[in-house]
């Protein structure tokens, strides 16, 4: 087995992590007012402002940029692997690279799905966004 | 620090009183004022502890190899023929060539090992002799000779004929033109500048154990190693990253200096964007942003050619490429047009403010010194890029530093044009000036009108730092003054009028108040002068400085990752304010797309910026890794993902004035958004950032100067990596550059005649009403200075 197709594995798996921070950041709560670092100023302030939700623009595109982004790193990964099946494809190889780039497809199969039917994380309130006049007539 | 003071009234000069505590004015001049002045220290240093050109260089027989102005004019002539922008020296510059310093070190290294050990290199005996010959320091300072060992002068003559085949290669194919360099003259100077910054590298400094390069480049045959210094500050500075961050919050959270309290619950009514009349300035504004989105247009198939080098350097599918754009050209020109067309954009966002900040108020002429401006500055873009090829293709005689290339990477261009260049900015600053000056008259110099003319004022001020960068300079002191430019310019002054500049869009749009507005600018400028300022010297680790460049560089760069997370944490707490889609308005919000654009800034700012930044920003990895892909990988992310998307934002937002109502479409600032997001991820994640960190394990496993090779780049592995690259790069060009191309041409097709006259009333221009809080069923607050919400003067 040679260096590229292992290179090329583990670089895989690396941008699945990429992918797993994205999740994570995605699930994050964008609203300042709820951000750990305002814990304190939560405290020390009475009449803090209400947290923004996250179905008012432009929280809401939060969730839709974390997806798109991680679904193209998924299909960066696909891409190189199967650039690289080409290159190097004796069976370990094969098998080595195959294993790493199943975790993307099924990400970029489940992340495709979330996109499709809504065209956006929170689908409710990308239509609703979607039905308001604030793109002009 | 308090407000108490905010409110206190001038009334002796009419001005309108500061509207921010005198707390906030002293800590930014205070911090600034201290960090210039380290700085002025450190530049003071730079003169003192650069590496010493000798007089002459001989052997120890006595013949001598080369001399001092052998030295600079070798300098020269590397510089003349675009060579900076080719490979490297001391590990700045391009980085398809060698770097020559590392490259003439390890060649010669071999060359002296080679010699001693009668081709035995493992014998302890000749590398012993090796290091001995390159470490130890033989330059006599009175006498201004320094003494080489006959191996290395052997070693010399042999390089000589090395660089003649690579520089002066007949067929080209490695990146040059043709006969590129074919005089021996130039051969023999380039060699011995070479030769010099290789002796610099490798031997001590008088009284230190260490070489002037603090030790770069790794490399074994003379025991070159990192230094206690760069280990030392790479794990102090981890913990003041630590530290830093923590305080930052801790802070943050605690006090609630920005003032953010819940009296920016007002609800607002948006001018439709048809019914804004724009001043004639603001309309020629139009042409800037078409001319911005040309020049970007330009960059990236210039970019697409240079990147295009490292995939194939025999030809491009098919064209012989190198003969009339070689990789050197096409680099200098890719890295000068993304200073030209984020500028470009930064001027017309200047001009387009003004007036709204002047309260539609609009001097007689303004356009036309617009206009004149944008002339002059298509004729000095234009100039200099023509200049630089002339002057690399030797065209243009002696002339070729004031016409063609003064040929350090980022200055590249030609000093007359360079003078135009500063100049140009500062009849820009002439233009705003005049166009704020009656609302300047009534304004406290610490409030946002003022804010926003000084850091105009700083842009060609800093800018005109880089003229004292020649190619005359020593290359030490010229690398320090390229990154005034380079680094502070960009790090310091564009992000500073960055931060006035949105900060006062979301004033004029009137989702932010102006006090929070003020506070946010000043804690900005606190934050990016405390790291920023000294922060400089992370480039300059291994340029011939001292070791205190090191420490205090490493240190403080590694601070300025706080104010890139608080800004990651800032542009969301901006954005919350700007969301006020679900209010009873009927007028909705017009810049959904220049807000999407700033959001990105937030991610790439954190991500290129801070992420790829800090990765490679610790003395022990820049050690291995500067001028590997890495650093690539950084720039893109940084400069792009940064500057280049709010330059772009910059322009939606003013293109949604200029372009009528019933042409607009978001669809294609969509597709540009989209498009250039996910394709620079793709050129960062698919090509730069993988190769970079193989290229690393390269350096790590077998030297520098292998890792840099051209036989390391043509290899299969790092070319299927440069090949991956190219839909990432169709993407953005044909995705993102092109629909944002259309989008400014709209602006100019169908710019909006509806002009507001000179001599109109003031009025506020963006937003209509404020509904007092009370209507979405809050109790109406007062700020703490005691101006009812929703009354506040702007």
């Amino acid at each position: 087995m040679s260096a590229e197709p292992v290179f090329v594995a583990v670089y895989t798996v690396l941008l699945l992590a990429v992918v797993g921070v994205l999740e994570f950041q995605r699930r994050q709560p964008t609203s300042a007012w709820d951000a750990r670092v305002f814990t304190g100023y939560r405290r020390a302030v009475p009449d803090a402002p209400r947290p923004a939700d996250p179905a008012d623009w432009p929280h809401s595109e939060v969730g839709r940029f974390h997806v798109v982004l991680s679904l193209f790193i998924s299909a960066i990964a696909l891409v190189l692997v199967a650039a690289e099946l080409v290159r190097h494809h004796r069976p370990l190889e094969s098998a080595a690279l195959v294993a790493a780039a199943s975790p993307h497809a099924l990400v970029a199969y489940r992340y495709l799905r979330h996109l499709r039917p809504h065209r956006g994380p929170h689908g409710q309130d990308a239509r609703r966004q979607d039905q308001q006049p604030q793109e002009g007539p | 620090m308090g407000t108490s003071d905010a409110t206190a009234q001038d009334t002796t000069g009419g001005r309108r009183a500061r509207m921010i505590g005198r707390g906030w004015v002293q800590a930014a001049v205070l911090v600034t004022a201290v960090g210039f002045l380290v700085l002025g220290l450190l530049a003071v240093r730079t003169y003192q502890a650069e590496p010493p050109i000798p007089d002459r260089v001989v052997t120890s027989t006595g013949r001598t190899l080369f001399t001092g102005d052998d030295v600079r004019e070798g300098q020269r002539a590397f510089l003349r023929n675009g060579l900076m922008e080719y490979g490297s020296i001391f590990g700045h510059g391009a980085y398809l060539g060698p770097d020559f310093t590392a490259d003439y070190l390890h060649r010669s290294a071999e060359s002296v090992n080679k010699q001693y050990g009668d081709d035995t290199s493992s014998s302890s005996d000749a590398h012993t002799r090796t290091v001995e010959d390159f470490r130890t320091n033989r330059y006599d300072e009175r006498t201004g000779t320094l003494v080489w060992s006959p191996a290395q002068g052997e070693a010399f003559e042999q390089l000589t004929g090395h660089y003649a085949d690579l520089l002066g290669r007949p067929e080209g194919k490695q990146g040059l033109r043709p006969n590129a360099i074919t005089d021996p003259a130039d051969i023999h100077d380039l060699t011995a500048y070479f030769g010099w910054s290789a002796w610099a590298a490798a031997a001590e400094r008088p009284g230190k154990s260490y070489s002037y390069t603090n030790n770069w480049p790794s490399e074994s045959l003379v025991e070159n190693e990192p230094t206690g210094h760069t280990v030392l500050w790479s794990v102090l500075s981890l913990i003041f990253l630590l530290v830093g961050a923590g305080g930052l919050f801790a802070a943050f959270g605690r006090w609630n200096f920005l003032g953010w309290h819940g009296s920016d619950q007002r609800t607002l009514r948006f001018h439709a964007p048809g019914a804004v009349r724009l001043t004639p300035a603001q309309r020629t504004t139009g042409w800037f942003f078409f001319v911005m989105a040309a020049l970007f247009l330009v960059q990236t198939l210039l970019g697409s050619a240079t990147q295009h080098y490292r995939a194939d350097l025999g030809s491009f599918f098919g064209i012989p490429l190198d003969e009339w754009l070689p990789y050197n050209l096409t680099r200098t020109w890719h890295t000068q047009l993304a200073i030209f067309w984020v500028v470009t954009s930064f001027l017309a966002i200047g001009i387009f403010l003004a007036p709204l900040i002047s309260r539609g108020w609009e001097p007689a002429k303004q356009a036309l010194l617009s206009r004149l401006l944008l002339g002059a500055l298509t004729v000095v873009v234009v100039g200099s890029l023509l200049g630089e090829m002339a002057g690399m293709r030797g065209w243009l005689g002696g002339l070729w530093s004031w016409f063609g290339n003064q040929g350090w990477e980022y200055l590249d261009l030609g000093r007359v044009w360079q003078v135009l260049l500063v100049a140009g900015m500062a009849v820009w600053a002439l233009i705003l000036f005049r166009g704020l000056r009656r609302r300047l008259a009534t304004e406290s110099v610490a409030n946002m009108p003022w804010l926003f003319f000084l850091a105009a004022l700083a842009l060609p001020a800093f800018y005109a730092v880089g003229l004292l960068a020649t190619p005359n300079s020593t290359y030490t002191t010229a690398d320090f003054w390229r990154f005034i430019v380079v680094h502070l310019w960009v790090e310091d002054f564009l992000e500073l009028f960055t931060t006035v500049t949105v900060a006062y869009l979301f004033v004029l749009l009137g989702v932010v108040r102006e006090r929070v507005a003020l506070a946010v600018i000043y804690l900005d400028i606190v934050l990016y002068s405390a790291g920023g300022v000294i922060g400089t010297m992370h480039h300059l680790y291994f340029s011939g400085e001292p070791a205190e460049h090191l420490a205090l560089g490493a240190t403080f760069s590694a601070l300025e990752v706080v104010p890139l997370l608080f800004l990651t944490v800032e542009a969301w707490s901006f954005l919350q304010l700007g969301a006020r889609r679900h209010s009873p308005s009927s007028t909705p919000f017009p810049h959904r797309w220049a807000v999407m654009f700033l959001a990105a800034v937030g991610f790439w700012n954190f991500l290129g910026a801070g992420v790829f930044g800090f990765l490679i920003n610790l003395p022990i990895v820049s050690y291995y890794e500067i001028g590997t892909g890495l650093t690539a990988n950084h720039a893109h992310a940084a400069m792009m993902g940064v500057y280049g998307m709010l330059a772009v934002g910059f322009a939606v937002f003013a293109l949604r004035y200029l372009i009528p109502e019933h042409r607009w479409s978001d669809r294609w600032p969509r597709l540009s958004f989209w498009s250039l997001n996910l394709g620079l991820a793709w050129m960062s994640f698919a090509t730069l950032l993988p190769g970079g960190a193989l290229q690393l394990y390269k350096v790590l496993d077998a030297g520098y100067a292998d890792a840099r090779s051209l036989g390391y780049l043509r290899g299969p592995t790092n070319t299927f990596l440069e090949w991956i690259r190219l839909p990432g790069d169709v993407v953005f060009i044909v995705g993102g550059v092109l629909p944002l191309l259309w989008m400014t041409w709209l602006g100019i097709r169908h710019r909006t005649t509806a002009a507001r006259l000179p001599d109109a009333p003031e009025q506020e221009l963006l937003f209509t009403e404020v509904v007092p809080a009370d209507v979405e069923g809050h109790a109406a607050e007062a700020d703490d200075d005691g101006v009812p919400a929703g009354q506040e003067e702007r």
